[in-house]
């Protein structure tokens, strides 16, 4: 789940920042992390499980201060993280599986090919926030697993497809379809 | 022959005034301890009957639990607790600590069980963070409570797990709950998919998953 109750699994700024490390100018933590969409503006699929990690993000942090401060008042530094990251687990532990749904039936249905830029959107996050804040690197983790999966059926869907493509000389116009469509990222 | 009775006289009145002397210092011994263990009676009255959902008595029930606390880890010597007096006591205590357990658990509970349903973010058409507005309004009826809690966390381990539990319960459903409306939000009237024909699109991190032949 997205903080578990190992030290150092919180996405706590005030934690991070007892740890010497300054991370106000990172998205989740700043002022107002999260934009907010008017109505009509789109996003892909890897613009909205971008999005989805950053709004749980951020409401994993709220939460954080409030849990503390009503069950753990007294709690500092790594007992903090345990006793209250042991409270989020179960406050958010459907988020995990919420996540995985919205993969696997909206973002990965239908064109499996954008799980390359799911990928890539995830392997972004886990640079920027698995490495200080291990519980998100978990989910993350889980989430790029089955992702990753998703684009290994892509490209053996791709392979088979132009194994059993014939083409003759004397018929061909234009470039072979499965090259228009085969990603870039994997040339 | 005479004085020899005399003697034993003497001997047995100075034992029976050595056993009064002893007598009368262990009954003060016990009068004392029976003493740090007494609670007062506007302690009892607060812990027992004083209406918990009013934040201006807190302060003093949490008073009033802390001396409560304070007599139940007093510490004894071997063999006083089984004096009958001090167990009658110490009982009395134990069972005004459980009766106010179940009353502040029963309130605090009452709380977050209150907390109503998520509240259906503004939306307009907007793609939302989450608001978390029902938690947050129990978060701060709460906040007040908090060196109870606290007391209970350290005190009474059950009811302290209890109360814990029906928060996750309760968080769960609310923050659960807004995820999933703004997953619906974004599949209703925001996601678009990637048309593959369209050779020059760009993600708005700026790399380029199409081939642009």
């Amino acid at each position: 789940v997205i903080s578990s109750n190992k030290p150092g699994a919180t996405v706590s700024p005030q934690e991070l920042a007892a740890e010497g490390t300054d991370y106000s100018a990172c998205l989740p933590f700043a002022e107002k992390p999260v934009p907010e969409l008017k109505g009509k503006e789109q996003v892909t699929p890897a613009q909205l499980l971008d999005y989805l990690v950053l709004v749980v993000t951020e409401a994993s942090t709220r939460q954080f201060d409030s849990c503390q401060a009503i069950f753990f008042p007294g709690a500092t530094g790594s007992e903090a993280i345990d006793k209250v990251g042991a409270i989020l687990d179960g406050v958010l532990a459907n988020l995990q599986e919420a996540l995985h749904r919205t993969l696997d039936g909206l973002l990965l249905k239908g064109d499996k090919s954008v799980a390359f830029e799911l990928l890539q959107v995830i392997e972004s996050r886990r640079d920027q926030l698995g490495g200080e804040i291990p519980a998100l690197e978990a989910t993350l983790g889980a989430l790029e697993a089955r992702t990753a999966e998703a684009g290994r059926e892509f490209i053996r869907a791709e392979l088979n497809a132009i194994h059993d493509f014939r083409a003759t000389a004397k018929r061909r116009s234009g470039v072979f379809p499965y090259v228009v469509i085969f990603p870039v990222s994997l040339i | 022959m005479m004085g020899q009775e005399i003697q034993q006289l003497a001997a047995i009145n100075n034992e029976m005034d050595t056993q009064a002397r002893n007598q009368r210092e262990l009954l003060a011994e016990l009068d004392k301890i029976l003493g740090r263990l007494a609670l007062p009676d506007e302690a009892l009255v607060l812990l027992e009957r004083a209406p918990l959902d009013k934040p201006e008595i807190l302060p003093a029930i949490q008073q009033a639990a802390s001396l409560l606390y304070e007599i139940l880890g007093a510490k004894l010597e071997r063999g006083i607790r089984e004096i009958r007096g001090v167990a009658e006591r110490l009982a009395f205590v134990e069972s005004s600590a459980a009766k106010f357990e179940s009353r502040l658990v029963g309130s605090l509970r009452g709380i977050i069980l209150g907390a109503g349903q998520p509240t259906r973010l503004n939306r307009k058409g907007r793609l939302e963070r989450m608001k978390l507005g029902a938690l947050a309004a129990v978060d701060q009826m709460l906040l007040p409570y908090a060196p109870m809690v606290a007391f209970l966390g350290a005190k009474a381990p059950q009811c302290f797990l209890d109360l814990r539990l029906a928060y996750e319960g309760e968080a769960r459903k609310i923050v659960t709950a807004e995820l999933l409306e703004i997953i619906e939000a974004a599949k209703q009237g925001h996601l678009i998919r990637r048309d593959p024909a369209d050779k020059a699109y760009r993600t708005s991190i700026g790399w380029c998953v199409c081939s642009p032949l």
